[in-house]
């Protein structure tokens, strides 16, 4: 409840003074009994720090009750209609009390009751009387306070006490405290009626932005060279993931990679296997746009640059073919002209370049190894399914990274290493109802788990784990033409993810040992987990969405091309997060939250 | 003077006061989130009134607490003093007897080596505590 929430009417004011009186009482006994004790114990220095701000609390709250007696005085004065000589009377008893009272509070002796004194309390009470130091050197304060007393103090206090701390807390530290833990703000302030300004609601906004909307877009090519035990494998592919944040912007991620490997194979009439492995190359760029607009707009650029290539690329491998037909010269004439030729220039490489400097935050290159199994089945099984075909495929990573930031990141740079497994499935068969024709059903899933340890430019350390799951249902179909099987399918999906990030600090790194020990002697690591949980962040967000696919297949004996493309858009229906220390925060609880609030100040 | 019944008898009292006034405090932490008066201006006094007011009560409770742990120090202080002057009693009176001894023993043997010096009256470790 906050001081303004509601006035009180004269005989709430009395009752009010009434009860200062009764303190005032108690604290002039505390003074009788001082004054018996220091003939007791033949002291009369010993107490006085006890009897100055007891003696200044017994003077200053009678004062107050006087003074809401007046008030109360004069509030029913003028609610009987007094006239204005009498109520003049009134007010300037009133005013000249308090001019007293304001002298007493100001002169030097017990508190004032400022804004200094009441925050310190308050930090006293939160801290039970602990209240952390600030480490000579800090460099930035009001961060430091925000991120070791501010979140504390919100999380800590009662519902009016946070309402007093936040109405005298400093500009800058509110700002901090902001940006460091905008659920708290929300949660314990704005939807207990605290007030914020329309710059901390807007700074808030942006501190809690989370994914509310992602559009996903691939396209993966894959040539496999069977050399009768072995098979020679080289791939690529793109991949844009555009995500939609609560604060309007729009995050842009691209990623690149190639791919060249070896493995084997053992086929049956029905069902084949293989292995594969090989080395990898990836790149990804970050962009951040303000909005939408800002984020179609780059899209629209980009898209054109890919597609002035693609026509360039076009017709010089037409020029190629209609002068030299199709001949080992037509292929070096085509890589001359795309070399030197008038064209041989990327618009697209010159428009990324462009689009990283307007809005880029970062750039990862990253060199690993991956292997890959996958199984195939195709045929009848049973009665249940006549036309089953599935397919399982593992696939594994270990990636070692590293990434630049720009100004506009909020992270700063960091290298590392992930290791990644993921196991996926799928299953068509044509679903008989009666009375209808077959209808192509296709389900598929995946489950997963991404380990990421770091090192970041600033010295910190942290290993992230993600575990995350997907699944669809929906219909598809294919086509041959020619030699090529052309296959689409579009489906519902949902998908999971749970992300706990652990800084590597030298007291995880103890729960760590902890847990290994109780490992190694058979014991769960109850208590260590739990401590690592508490020390950590976590993240949850829940997806669904809808999903389209495609891709096509040439298939000889001796030569494979594949080509996969899709798109996938899904609403965040979860977001959730946790601060070290903290609770799991519903981000679009918060969101919903601050929208209200923002729409009051508007 | 006061001894270290008097100081433990002080310390009580001060654990009661501290509690007095931290019912003051509590009373005062209530009525200050929940006072609010006609008027800008006599709001605002009344709150900060209400704040150093609240802030003075606690205040009192920690003074309090530092001076009943005064209490206790300065009786711990006077229960070794009197634990000394018990023992110092006690040396005295052997040292009377020793002395007496030696008084008659001068009257067989002039050369017979004395008590030595009386032992010293211990002083107080701070001024003002006596012992019990």
């Amino acid at each position: 409840m906050t001081a303004d929430a509601y006035e009180m009417d004269s005989d709430r004011v009395r009752d009010v003074a009434g009860r200062l009186r009764a303190t005032v009482s108690a604290a002039h006994d505390i003074s009788g009994e001082l004054f018996r004790l220091e003939f007791t114990v033949q002291d009369w220095d010993v107490f006085d720090l006890v009897r100055t701000p007891n003696s200044e609390f017994a003077a200053e709250a009678a004062q107050l009750a006087q003074i809401l007696d007046l008030h109360a005085d004069l509030v029913d004065a003028a609610d009987n209609g007094w006239d204005m000589s009498g109520m003049n009377l009134l007010g300037a008893s009133l005013t000249a009390m308090i001019a007293e009272l304001r002298a007493g509070l100001d002169d030097g002796v017990g508190s004032s009751g400022n804004g200094a004194e009441l925050i310190a309390d308050l930090e006293q009470i939160a801290f039970d009387g602990d209240v952390p130091e600030m480490p000579s050197g800090t460099t930035n304060a009001a961060r430091w306070y925000a991120a070791n007393i501010g979140g504390v103090m919100l999380a800590r206090l009662t519902e009016a006490q946070r309402a007093r701390f936040w109405s005298q807390s400093s500009p800058g530290k509110r700002l901090q405290i902001i940006a460091q833990f905008p659920g708290l703000v929300a949660l314990n302030l704005l939807a207990h009626g605290v007030g914020l300004t329309a710059d901390e609601l807007k700074r808030l906004r942006r501190a809690n932005a989370h994914p509310t909307f992602t559009d996903q877009r691939f396209i993966d090519g894959e040539v496999n060279v069977n050399l009768r035990v072995i098979t020679i494998e080289l791939g690529g592919g793109l991949s844009l993931l555009l995500t939609k944040m609560s604060d309007d912007t729009v995050q842009m991620t691209t990623i690149q990679d190639v791919r060249a490997g070896a493995g084997i194979g053992f086929t049956s009439p029905n069902a084949s296997l293989s292995v594969t492995g090989g080395g990898i190359f990836e790149a990804q760029q970050r962009f951040v746009f303000r909005n939408e607009a800002a984020a179609a707009d780059a899209l629209d650029d980009l898209y054109a640059a890919v597609r002035h290539d693609g026509t360039s690329w076009m017709y010089d491998a037409h020029w190629a073919q209609q002068s030299f037909g199709v001949t080992p010269t037509a292929m070096l004439a085509f890589l001359g002209m795309r070399a030197f030729g008038p064209n041989s220039g990327s618009r697209t490489v010159g428009e990324m370049n462009r689009l990283y400097q307007e809005g880029g935050t970062s750039t990862s290159l990253g060199l690993g190894n991956y292997v890959e199994v996958e199984a195939d089945f195709e045929g009848p099984v049973g009665d249940v399914a006549a036309d089953l075909s599935a397919e399982a495929e593992f696939r594994g990573r270990l990636l070692a990274y590293d990434t630049d930031v720009t100004h506009r990141s909020n992270i700063p740079g960091q290298s590392g290493f992930i290791v990644s497994g993921v196991l996926a499935g799928d299953g068509r068969a044509p679903l008989l109802l009666p009375g209808a024709p077959p209808w192509p059903v296709h389900a598929s899933g995946e489950i997963g788990a991404i380990a990421d340890f770091s090192r970041s430019d600033n010295g910190t350390k942290q290993a992230s784990f993600t575990v995350f799951a997907s699944g669809g249902i929906g219909s598809g179909g294919g086509v041959r033409i020619s030699a090529v099987d052309f296959d689409t399918n579009v489906a519902q999906y949902g998908s999971y993810s749970y992300q706990l990030v652990v800084p590597i600090t030298d007291a995880t790194e103890q729960d760590v040992a902890r847990a290994l020990t109780d490992i190694a002697v058979g014991r769960f690591p109850t208590e260590s987990l739990e401590a690592l949980y508490d020390r950590s962040e976590a993240n949850v967000v829940v997806e669904r969405g809808l999903r389209l696919t495609g891709d096509a297949d040439v298939d000889t004996k001796v030569v494979s091309v594949e080509v996969d493309s899709g798109r996938s858009t899904s609403a965040v229906v979860t977001s959730k997060h946790k601060l070290p220390g903290g609770d799991m925060i519903d981000q679009l609880e918060v969101q919903r939250i601050i929208n209200a609030a923002m729409a009051n100040v508007d | 003077m006061p001894r270290e019944d008097d100081y433990l008898q002080a310390a009580r009292t001060l654990t009661r006061l501290a509690e007095r006034a931290g019912s003051v405090g509590a009373e005062l932490d209530g009525l200050r989130y929940t006072t609010t008066v006609r008027g800008g201006t006599l709001q605002g006094i009344v709150q900060q009134a209400m704040d150093a007011s609240y802030l003075n009560a606690v205040r009192t409770v920690e003074a309090c607490r530092s001076a009943m742990q005064e209490m206790h120090r300065r009786a711990r202080l006077a229960a070794e003093y009197t634990a000394d002057i018990r023992a110092w009693e006690q040396s005295v009176d052997r040292w009377n007897g020793d002395r007496g001894r030696w008084l008659e023993q001068l009257d067989t043997d002039p050369s017979a080596r004395g008590p030595g010096n009386r032992p010293g009256r211990p002083l107080p470790p701070e001024r003002g505590i006596e012992a019990g």
